[in-house]
């Protein structure tokens, strides 16, 4: 397996040296969310500051701290157009005035509006870790950034050895790679809200509609964490989400999800992205049940159904 | 994650306990090739011979050495009747006297005839070390061996490290197993035999048949060696394939195969059942692009389909003068069986694109034997019909007979039998009103 690790060392550098690639008038999109690299955003927004970049287009969706403190600062407004397909509280002013636009979308066909309508010219994303047979993951985060990942000029990668390791269409292989570097920060945790005595009304309402056998997704908030709870009483649950999310490791961990009864990948626990505690990231991490896919999958209505 | 370990302590025990209470009258199934469980199946024997266990039934498919040594022993006759759904050295003797029975069957639906046919009792199979999630993998043998221990009342794992741990539908959950045995001895190593210069020449034809970035099957035996050669330079393929063998391991450490362009599960190595060398375990072990699939799934022609520009590869035992061929049947016996043969030239056949390629040398025994033949020897079964063939591949030849009248395919296969029988098949085909 050694052609891997020396196609590895060939392609690892440092994230000045990673963005020099990046030409004015580039389209980049960024891994979203979970997979947001911090040391590639800092680089690029640092030519961006000494003047090196200009016109550049940055493409994102739901943007988290990393891409606030870097690409979305509001000094580099005018070499970086911000373009977001879901506005988030690190965007949400600068849609507003009209610093960056917002692109109308359903979440499962931007992965065709990436590799169909677009020109990408550079994906920036978080990876977890190469293995023995040359494939990195997409890890927590599979949505867009890997259609975005396999259709654009160049893909340079940060490795975070805090990123799972996640099955499902979820490979990404060292010879798709154009830049390797290497940061092992911590992921971002996102703690969903207590649930509110209303969301404890409403979810019992919802758990009663929900069967034995049935298959589940959840979004975030309160509710969908008050209803794991009403759950716990259940039978083979299974999961085809959007966002997988701690609860759902709870009632996994309690055998009520066990997903043998899904009608589509059984035994797997389907999911776009996954959002939430530490504990959650090293539950999906090597778990041959938790299976990522695309959100043209993932989330179309067809598959869905 | 602690509960899981938790959980397997209590069901570890001795192979010995783990079979104790198998009662008279049982079904048992045994996992696949290296999913024979040697411990297990050990314990079977003994409980058998100390006469504590009588009307047994057990079935496999293709049994190699650790059921030959245990089950299969002759003493043990009159307490195991044994079913093979595909023979193997191991078992031909016995099928030929009437000691074993053969049940005929397609691959793909021994799992249905699991579910829905029969009653299992027990399953038996060696499966990878249980990992922090709680999910032990069917390794080499997901074939029927996962249905038949999601669909019994007792399923006895035995824990073997050098097992690979193999991604796709081959996981099973801690919570799913009743007892559980440890035994970490090597798997059975499959080394495939030097092609020879039929094989070099059949070998050169069929790659020149496959196109970049198509799926390709490749069946157990020389040939499958010697194409992988000229494969070398083909670019993107894809496999989705019954057997994964080592050939295959060569095509994507060379980058050759990648499955990117493949229309079904891109970027997998998609197979039922492995076999090949401990270099090729190691290859497959906790690999991500490896993905095993129940043979009811990989087999199906429907979804062997789904691969556009699918080229099936398999070998033949003779063909006659009317394209129908023997793969299975030899000196008017039970040899092997028909395995994923038809499935798979009736998913290539209906792929964009695809391809079934049947490929054979065109004698036996040293030239003595001619495996063209006019007709075959009564009681000789047919496994691919006419109706279905396409491709035929010897050392003088491809000939494509879809679509072909009865003249034409009895000249084009009289073409690619070996020349010194040619005449002779010509006299045979005028006398059987061919030409």
């Amino acid at each position: 397996m050694n052609i891997y690790a020396a196609a590895y060392k060939q392609r690892l550098t440092t994230p000045e040296k990673a963005v020099e690639r990046i030409k004015n008038g580039d389209t980049l999109v960024h891994g979203a969310t979970i997979s947001e690299p911090p040391a590639l955003l800092a680089a690029v927004a640092n030519r961006a500051r000494e003047g090196s970049l200009k016109d550049i287009k940055v493409y994102s969706s739901l943007p988290m701290e990393y891409a606030a403190k870097t690409v979305l600062s509001p000094d580099l407004s005018d070499c970086i157009q911000a373009y977001s397909w879901f506005v988030t509280a690190a965007d949400r002013a600068r849609v507003k005035v009209g610093l960056s636009y917002y692109v109308p979308n359903y979440i499962h066909q931007i992965p065709r509006l990436c590799s169909d309508f677009m020109d990408i010219d550079v994906v920036i994303t978080t990876v977890s870790p190469m293995d023995k047979a040359g494939y990195f993951t997409f890890g927590a985060v599979n949505d867009y950034t890997s259609v975005a990942a396999r259709n654009c000029r160049t893909l340079i990668v940060e490795v975070n050895e805090n990123m799972p390791r996640v099955f499902g269409d979820s490979l990404l292989h060292i010879s798709e790679v154009t830049a390797v570097v290497e940061n092992h920060v911590p992921l971002l945790e996102i703690i969903s809200p207590e649930p509110k005595p209303e969301d404890e009304i409403i979810a019992r309402y919802i758990a009663e509609m929900v069967p034995d056998g049935a298959t589940i997704e959840l979004g975030l908030g309160g509710i969908p964490n008050a209803i794991a709870h009403l759950l716990e009483g259940h039978k083979d649950l299974g999961v085809h989400t959007g966002v997988f999310v701690p609860a759902m490791v709870d009632l996994i961990e309690k055998g009520v999800i066990t997903s043998r009864k899904k009608t589509l990948h059984p035994r797997k626990h389907v999911f776009m992205v996954a959002q939430g505690t530490r504990r959650m990231y090293d539950f999906i991490n090597d778990n041959p049940s938790m299976e990522n896919y695309p959100a043209s999958y993932t989330e179309d209505p067809s598959v869905i159904a | 994650m602690n509960g899981y370990f938790e959980e397997y302590r209590k069901k570890l025990t001795t192979p010995e306990k783990a079979v104790e209470d198998i009662q008279d009258g049982s079904t048992i199934i045994l996992g696949m090739v290296n999913a024979e469980p040697p411990a297990l199946l050990a314990a079977i024997a003994n409980r058998a011979r100390q006469g504590d266990l009588k009307n047994i039934n057990i079935y496999f498919l293709h049994p190699a050495e650790h059921a030959a040594m245990t089950i299969l022993a002759p003493d043990l006759c009159d307490c195991i009747q044994v079913y093979s759904w595909f023979v193997s050295l191991a078992d031909r003797a016995r099928v030929r006297v009437g000691l074993n029975y053969f049940v005929p069957n397609y691959f793909h639906q021994i799992p249905r005839l699991l579910k829905d046919f029969m009653q299992i009792d027990v399953t038996v199979a060696t499966v990878s070390p249980m990992d922090k999630a709680g999910y032990f993998t069917f390794g080499t043998a997901n074939d029927y061996t996962s249905t038949a221990a999601r669909h019994c009342r007792k399923l006895i794992v035995e824990v073997n490290e050098h097992m690979p741990r193999v991604f796709g539908d081959s996981i099973l959950h801690i919570s799913e197993v009743d007892a559980i045995v440890e035994n970490h001895i090597p798997l059975f190593e499959s080394i495939p035999a030097e092609p020879d210069i039929e094989d070099e020449n059949i070998g050169k034809s069929i790659a020149e048949m496959v196109p970049d970035g198509a799926t390709i099957q490749l069946g157990a035996g020389n040939v499958p060696s010697a194409i992988t050669r000229y494969l070398m330079n083909h670019k993107d393929l894809g496999i989705h394939t019954e057997l994964f063998c080592p050939s295959m391991v060569d095509l994507i450490e060379k980058g050759v195969v990648t499955g990117r362009r493949k229309t079904l599960h891109p970027r997998k190595n998609v197979f039922t059942f492995a076999r090949g060398t401990k270099r090729m375990y190691e290859f497959m072990d906790n690999n991500p692009t490896m993905e095993s699939y129940p043979v009811s799934y990989v087999n199906d022609p429907a979804v062997i389909a789904q691969n556009e520009n699918m080229i099936s590869i398999n070998s033949i035992l003779e063909v006659d003068l009317l394209g129908q061929c023997n793969a299975e049947f030899m000196g008017g016996y039970q040899f092997s069986g028909t395995g994923g043969q038809l499935d798979f030239v009736r998913g290539a056949f209906d792929s964009k694109g695809g391809k079934s390629i049947l490929a054979f040398h065109s004698t036996a025994k040293n030239e003595e034997l001619s495996r063209v033949v006019p007709r075959f020897e009564a009681g000789t079964v047919v496994t691919t019909p006419r109706m279905d063939t396409q491709y035929f591949v010897t050392e003088h030849g491809v000939v494509d007979l879809k679509g072909k009248s009865t003249r034409e395919r009895a000249l084009d296969i009289i073409s690619i039998a070996h020349p010194k029988f040619r005449d002779e098949l010509m006299r045979e085909a005028e006398n059987m009103y061919l030409l």
